[in-house]
């Protein structure tokens, strides 16, 4: 039964799924300690999650997922009737359960099952009853039930439609067709349906009774819950879809929205009988198929009032109508209207009927739901290789149209129509482009809240309260930034709340919330995306840094007039760290390497802001895009070359008297108060050119910098800045050192991108 | 122009077949300094006429640059250098002839192209076993045709450096 499509949607819909729980968790938690009560809609969707989980994996008979998920739920349960207080232990074992299976999921990738983990689970599903003060009496009844007793009423028109349908809110019910169905499960489905839908029956009958029998209501929804799940498992849509609707009105009928009256009754029985006969055609090997089955689910759709539903189209405005009959003056409308428009929260302050404290947080939990719906996208899965292939035509296209535009055979020539459909061309490749570039992006939110958990588990571990904000989370990222930005976030995040936030007692002594604020912010800015993790701890400390840096030999020791961010850049050297011990958190001096070397990786760079005493900023550049470069072409002897637009600071052409030459060869420029090393790229690259330009002051000087290291390349002439698809190098030649790549120009020739890293490094030796 | 005169033979359509007991035994022959080269014609993808070549740094010498075909950016080996033999202004009679080396393009620099041959296995003879410098590897045999003698090249071993025992060095490059 395990079919490997299965289990690998099981899989990346479950780390899904523990990715959500996480910040939700931590969110209920915090809610819980301000205010002392439990945040419902948390809750429900931690719950909800949880369930789903449950119901996956049951369906592929991953038994100790199931028992840790259901124990979870029962503890989750128990949270919400208030029967256990929301204490650190509680949140631990939830936390626990979730690590647990995150744990499993790669054995149960690769061997389809979570056999071998019993010992493990049971310890789990132990301690969970343990912080259960009460246990759970109705071991007896299908476990489904027992969950969906509780569920709150939901309105129909919630996009989670089948909440506890087995395979999660994802999942079509098509995949169920894929299970072998062994007729043993059949005659059980029979079985069982028949007695629940006998159980519908009798409490419908009660209902007739006594309109007040809440109980039978429930355990009416209860069953007919049960029903539907059953037969969402085995794939009976038209069951499905007809119990499903039944419960939604069954549902409303518990809450009061619907009268639970006779002639309701009626309907709801005669679709009893109609499921009693879809579950008869079951045994005759059918697939359940009802008749008339829309005409009941109209019928029934009928039940449901009308604001429940969606609103059809939108009637005219009562004012209108109004003025239009007479009955009211367009001024005497206006006015109301003015009232109208203040927002009601304002209204109500006015009247004295509220306090502004009161509307304020009730406008919080506005935006909460909202921003849940904002997250909620229409999205479909696309193979990653057909996304890079789109994109590699695309490139190739924007290359092709600059080809013909700017071809040399048009070179002095005015061919207007031609222009004209030219420049349409153009632009419709770029905008081809942008799209295809988009396509690639999601919004870092997703990151950011994975570091919520890192967050809160490093403030338990050092014992000190820190608060993590995020702003500018829906900003959009290309997803090869987001993965290799992952790992440096967490070690900046990492130092910022070991070293940099203080205890909070220290906090409190000078001045300072004793919750410290670790902020994450992302937003676009010209051609690049910043990432910024910002602390209000206690800053970098300029001396010790300066001083382990003359201790490494990094810097000498009369160069005492380094500007700040040149010192504080030196903590990303390997192996640098001025911790006075080792935790298990940091202090070894490896982590900020590795955001170095990542964010070499993606092109970027990392700046270092710190005010002792106030906090560090630390913000992360990164270009938009990795496939187009926007650069400036140069011409140094007979070979063209490209420079990134981002590496270049400035360029000049140099005054003799700026040029120095120092005995050994090596020319230096002055520029302003610094005095730059220059390298000219003939001599960097042996290219057989000859010396281009000869002496200095008859070329162009072309100041590039790269991590804080600065050099002047001399080139003969600046032909222009163009943007361009980025190629590599083909893959025989292997890599050049200081040669990012090349790239095909609009005349159709190719030319060498420069990367001023490795340039810098190759113009050392 | 006699590029394209050469281009014409080699898209002659019974070569165009992808079976390739019709592409056995045809070699594309070509001339560089004063002797005549053959390359298995199944590893041909096509012949183009000189065209300006950019420059590449930390190659060895016979490696010439880098072009643009059809926006592709592939590499090219000038064989004059390959064969240690002095360089030669191009003129129109130069081409680049495109053969597929494990899965990649790869350009050729030569003097002219000739003509497809058809060089039967019997009138094939090994390398000699003698041998002065180490130029031996690309051979794949000489292949007799008519009065001549071309010399056949083996198209996967054109990046071995010359001489260097270590052949290894150079394939690590083009693994990277």
């Amino acid at each position: 039964m395990q079919d490997t499509e299965l289990i690998e949607c099981f899989i990346s819909d479950s780390r899904e799924m523990i990715d959500e729980v996480e910040p939700h968790l931590i969110e209920l938690q915090k809610i819980f300690d301000a205010e002392g009560n439990i945040d419902e809609e948390a809750l429900n969707t931690i719950f909800r999650l949880f369930h789903s989980l449950k119901g996956a994996a049951g369906f592929l008979d991953l038994e100790n997922v199931v028992r840790v998920t259901h124990e979870a739920e029962t503890l989750l349960n128990k949270l919400r009737n208030g029967e256990i207080n929301l204490g650190d232990a509680q949140m631990d074992m939830i936390f626990k359960a979730s690590d647990f299976i995150k744990k499993l999921l790669p054995n149960i990738e690769e061997a389809g099952t979570d056999q071998g983990f019993e010992s493990e689970a049971c310890e789990i599903v132990e301690t969970l009853q343990k912080t259960n003060i009460s246990h759970d009496t109705n071991v007896s009844a299908n476990k489904q039930t027992a969950q969906c007793n509780e569920q709150p009423s939901s309105p129909p028109s919630k996009p989670s439609d089948s909440i506890s349908s087995p395979m999660g809110e994802d999942q079509p019910a098509t995949t169920d067709e894929e299970l072998l169905i062994t007729p043993e499960m059949k005659k059980q489905f029979i079985e069982e349906s028949d007695e629940l839908l006998e159980e519908v029956e009798r409490n419908l009958l009660d209902l007739e009774g006594d309109e007040e029998q809440r109980e039978a209501l429930a355990s009416c929804f209860r069953n007919i819950h049960s029903f539907k799940g059953n037969c969402g498992f085995f794939g009976y849509s038209e069951l499905e879809r007809l119990s499903h609707k039944s419960e939604t009105v069954l549902d409303l009928m518990k809450t009061g929205v619907i009268d639970a009256d006779g002639e309701n009754i009626n309907v709801l029985l005669k679709i009893v009988d109609m499921l009693r006969s879809g579950v008869a055609k079951v045994s005759e090997e059918g697939q359940g198929n009802i008749q008339g089955c829309d005409l009941l689910l109209n019928l029934l759709d009928d039940m449901i009032p009308a604001s429940t539903k969606e609103q059809p189209a939108e009637p005219k405005p009562i004012g209108e109508i109004l003025v239009e009959r007479g009955d009211a003056t367009p001024e005497a409308v206006e006015s109301a209207l003015d009232i109208q428009k203040k927002p009601l929260g304002e209204i109500l302050v006015d009247m004295g009927k509220t306090s502004p404290k009161a509307v304020e947080s009730a406008l919080c939990q506005q935006k909460k739901g909202e921003k849940t719906k904002k997250i909620i996208r229409r999205d479909i899965r696309v193979d990653l290789d057909k996304l890079n292939e789109l994109n590699d035509l695309v490139g190739e296209l924007v290359t092709a149209q600059a080809m013909v535009v700017k071809n040399p055979d048009l070179r002095g020539h005015e061919f207007e129509n031609f222009e004209k459909a030219a420049h349409h061309l153009e632009q419709i490749s770029t905008g081809l482009q942008d799209v295809a570039m988009s396509l690639r992006m999601i919004p870092v939110s997703g990151l950011f809240r994975k570091m919520m958990r890192l967050v809160h588990d490093l403030s338990r571990k050092s014992g000190k309260k820190v608060d993590l904000r995020m702003k500018g989370e829906e900003t959009e990222v290309d997803k090869t930034v987001i993965e290799v930005i992952s790992d440096p976030l967490v070690h900046i995040i990492r130092n910022s709340v070991d070293h940099g936030i203080e205890p909070g007692d220290e906090r409190e002594k000078i001045g300072k919330d004793p919750t410290g604020v670790v902020e994450l912010g992302a937003k676009h800015e010209g051609g690049e995306v910043w990432i910024t993790v910002r602390d209000d701890g206690k800053g970098l400390d300029r001396d010790r840094i300066l001083t382990k840096a003359i201790e490494k030999e990094l810097i000498e020791e009369d160069e005492k007039d380094i500007p700040d961010e040149d010192i504080f850049r030196l903590i990303f050297e390997p192996g640098f760290s001025t911790a006075k011990k080792v935790t298990d958190i940091s202090g070894r001096g490896v982590g900020m390497d590795v955001v170095r070397k990542n964010i070499d990786q993606l092109k970027g760079r990392v700046d270092v802001h710190s005010i002792a005493g106030e906090g560090t900023t630390i913000s992360i550049r990164i270009p938009l895009t990795l496939a187009i470069i926007d650069g400036m072409l140069v011409k140094s002897g007979a070979s063209r070359y490209l420079i990134p637009l981002l590496a270049i600071k400035e360029s000049f052409r140099p005054k003799p008297e700026q040029i120095t030459e120092i005995p050994g060869g090596q020319e230096m420029v002055r520029v302003r108060e610094e005095l730059i090393p220059v390298a000219r790229l003939t001599d960097v690259y042996h290219l057989g050119d000859g010396n281009g330009c000869g002496n200095l002051d008859k070329g162009i000087l072309i100041i590039l910098e790269n991590q804080g290291k600065s050099i002047c390349l001399f080139v003969d002439e600046i032909l222009g800045q163009t943007e361009t698809v980025i190629k590599g190098l083909p893959g025989f030649m292997g890599s050049v050192q200081g040669i990012s790549g090349c790239t095909i120009l609009g005349d159709g020739e190719v030319s060498l991108i420069l990367d001023v890293g490795g340039l810098l490094e190759r113009a050392k030796h | 122009m006699e590029a394209n005169k050469q281009k014409e033979m080699v898209d002659d359509d019974s070569l165009d077949d992808d079976d390739e007991d019709t592409q056995k035994d045809k070699f594309l022959t070509f001339r560089v300094g004063n002797e005549d080269y053959g390359i298995e014609i199944r590893h041909v993808t096509e012949i183009i006429g000189i065209q300006k070549i950019t420059a590449v740094p930390d190659m060895p010498t016979f490696v010439k640059g880098v072009i643009n075909l059809r926006g592709k950016v592939i590499p090219v080996l000038d064989m004059r250098r390959r064969f240690s033999l002095e360089d030669r202004d191009y003129d129109e009679r130069t081409c680049i002839v495109v053969v597929n080396v494990a899965e990649a393009a790869v350009g050729l620099v030569v003097d002219t192209v000739n003509e497809v041959a058809d060089i039967p296995e019997e009138q094939i003879e090994m390398a000699p076993e003698i041998n002065k410098a180490g130029n031996n590897v690309m051979l794949q045999g000489l292949g007799k045709v008519g009065d001549e003698v071309k010399i056949l090249l083996d198209v996967n071993r054109l990046f071995y450096e010359e001489g260097s025992g270590d052949n290894e060095a150079l394939e690590q490059k083009a693994v990277e």
